[in-house]
């Protein structure tokens, strides 16, 4: 196997079979909160794919590089998470200036992405995974495209179908979203073992 | 809308976001100092016990005297020998790993005096899924492992009653349960080869 | 500072803002682990802990931390006190800590709070940030653990690891792994909704 069609697989594993949100629950609070349109899930969505494939492997270097040499391993939550914070609020700068509808589009949903345990969850398992520095940008990338689709999956239930649907008083809002969640996670389910054979 | 500050402002802000940085850091960097050496007593007492174990000298009931004394490091890297008290070879211990859903499963293997059967064992490392993957480490999972023999595999759905080479997965925790599999397999595949004074990759 | 507010903070995060129930806020790391008891136990204590001391800090800090860094403090403050647990976890109950493994650590994006952080410790005096961070706390664990004593049961059929259903039981192994953990909280929610809360305007329509 080469090196590209490892990194394949990982990038491909990391959006189907063990897509992060569907199968590690991480990101599911704005994953409900933010899923009733498909306009504003695309926002989110792009800002959360952009975070995750930026700031994997800028931690995997400020981890290898830095704390491991200075045995510093146990601070990584904490300068994990310092970098997102301070990635999301650069970009957060950085798009104001640079172009105002690409502002409007993403910019608000930045500040929320903080928050988002998919982004610090991806930081972490591909510590714990120990992979090179190519392999985590693939991973940071895939489980950032995964996240998006599962987003965009959800919105796009939620406005076209679930609007038109009659569901009970008492499930309606989160519970329906939470049931449909489980329907696609069962789906995505179906993909498990795909990349075990590449 | 531009938001500009004044310079002190910023330095302000700069200074009060390094301060706080030292702060926590120092706060945690001293919890971390206090415990580092518990920490290390308990990776250390948990390899010697997952050995013992897979040995199949640990019932739970705590160490006997003299036990330990028994482990040789050898034949290879990784390898221990197990003696019996007359201090011939009485098993041995591989020291194995292969990659789980998560990350990378670590466990101590243990074999009879040929490397044909197993007498235990004990997982010292894993970040496999909480509830699912990671009941790898629950001792009824581990029980059925005594007596078999590599070359192993999973137990199918309908095989009630497991022959000896096939083992029970975890349910809901195939990608686990198969990385246990190879772990167990290389692990046999390298005690042989080192019994046979090959060199060990 | 009567004692009536801060009670009154205290039980509307049991009931009617339960964190939950129904803000759906900071379900991310914990649900994960709500296909067995103990570990759910062992996280919501956790969670408990960080959310009742950042509250605080957060709280007796309020009026230094700048605003336009107020998010990043706050995450600091969070990461810090997670990271003692986990410290903590592993010096003291290593078996339990490698159960866990990374989802200790999630716990500091867990949105409760870091939601708390923001909406309350940021304008309330350290007292009431306590009773606060407690309820809050308190509100989120009833419900995941009443989800992991369901999920435990049927899915393994056991609780805290104790065979309760006999051996004549067949696992609903569905509800272990990840789509159950939705189902049952989407039912949870049904059912509590319809029990005891008011019910709102019908909310199809409106939301979307």
């Amino acid at each position: 196997m080469t090196h590209a069609a490892g990194w394949f697989a990982i990038f491909l594993s990391a959006v189907f079979t063990n897509n992060i949100l569907l199968t590690n629950y991480l990101g599911m609070c704005s994953f409900l909160a933010v899923s009733k349109e498909v306009k504003t899930a695309t926002g989110l969505g792009l800002a959360v794919a952009l975070v995750m494939t930026v700031t994997a492997p800028i931690n995997w270097m400020v981890y290898h590089w830095l704390l491991v040499p200075l045995g510093l391993e146990y601070l990584r939550f904490l300068v994990f998470i310092v970098v997102i914070a301070a990635f999301v609020q650069v970009a957060e700068m950085a798009i104001e200036r640079a172009s105002e509808r690409l502002y409007a589009a993403l910019g608000i949903f930045l500040p929320l992405i903080t928050v988002n345990c998919a982004i610090l969850g991806v930081s972490l398992f591909m510590i714990i995974r120990e992979y090179t520095f190519a392999a985590a940008l693939a991973y940071g990338a895939g489980s950032g495209v995964g996240w998006a689709l599962a987003i965009l999956a959800m919105a796009g239930i939620r406005q076209e179908r679930l609007s038109r649907a009659r569901v009970p008083a008492g499930l309606d809002g989160a519970g329906i979203a939470l049931v449909i969640a489980g329907i696609m996670a069962l789906a995505f389910m179906g993909f498990s073992g795909m990349g075990r054979g590449l | 809308m531009k938001r500009r500050f004044p310079l002190q402002r910023q330095a302000a802000i700069m200074a009060f976001m390094v301060g706080m940085t030292a702060v926590v850091t120092s706060l945690v960097s001293g919890a971390h100092l206090l415990t580092i050496e518990k920490v290390m007593a308990n990776q250390e007492r948990q390899l010697r016990r997952a050995l013992l174990i897979a040995a199949g000298l640990d019932a739970g009931a705590g160490l006997r005297e003299g036990t330990e004394e028994r482990l040789r490091e050898g034949p290879g890297a990784g390898i221990w020998t197990v003696l019996s008290d007359d201090g011939r070879p009485q098993g041995y211990l591989v020291i194995g790993q292969a990659p789980g859903l998560w990350g990378r499963i670590r466990g101590v293997v243990g074999f009879d005096a040929e490397g044909r059967r197993l007498t235990g064992v004990e997982f010292t490392e894993h970040n496999e899924t909480p509830g699912l993957g990671a009941r790898i480490d629950e001792a009824e999972f581990k029980r059925q492992f005594p007596g078999k023999r590599p070359p192993f595999r999973l137990a199918g759905e309908a095989e009630s009653e497991a022959p000896t080479d096939a083992f029970d997965a975890v349910t809901g925790a195939t990608i686990t349960s198969a990385a246990v599999r190879d772990l167990l397999n290389k692990s046999a595949e390298r005690l042989q080869r080192a019994l046979k004074g090959d060199a060990v990759p | 500072m009567s004692g009536g507010r801060a009670g009154r903070i205290f039980w509307s995060n049991l009931g009617r803002d339960n964190p939950v129930f129904v803000q759906i806020l900071g379900i991310c790391s914990t649900l994960a682990v709500t296909n067995s008891l103990r570990n759910t136990a062992v996280m919501c204590a956790g969670l408990l802990f960080t959310v009742v001391c950042s509250n605080v800090s957060i709280s007796a800090l309020r009026r230094w931390i700048p605003g336009r860094v107020r998010m990043m403090v706050e995450v600091l403050v969070i990461a810090g006190y997670v990271i003692l647990v986990d410290v903590f976890l592993k010096a003291y109950a290593p078996d339990i800590w490698r159960q866990l493994g990374p989802y200790v650590g999630l716990i500091i994006t867990n949105c409760i709070i870091m939601g708390r952080a923001e909406a309350f410790a940021m304008n309330h005096p350290p007292g009431l940030a306590f009773v606060d961070g407690l309820g809050a706390g308190l509100g989120y664990s009833y419900v995941l653990l009443l989800m992991a004593v369901v999920r435990e049961t049927l899915g393994y059929g056991t609780l805290w690891g104790v065979p309760v259903l006999g051996a004549g039981w067949v696992n609903w192994t569905v509800l272990a792994m990840a789509p159950g953990g939705f189902f049952v909280l989407a039912l949870l929610i049904w059912c509590i909704r319809g029990f005891s809360f008011s019910r709102g305007p019908r909310g199809r329509g409106v939301a979307s």
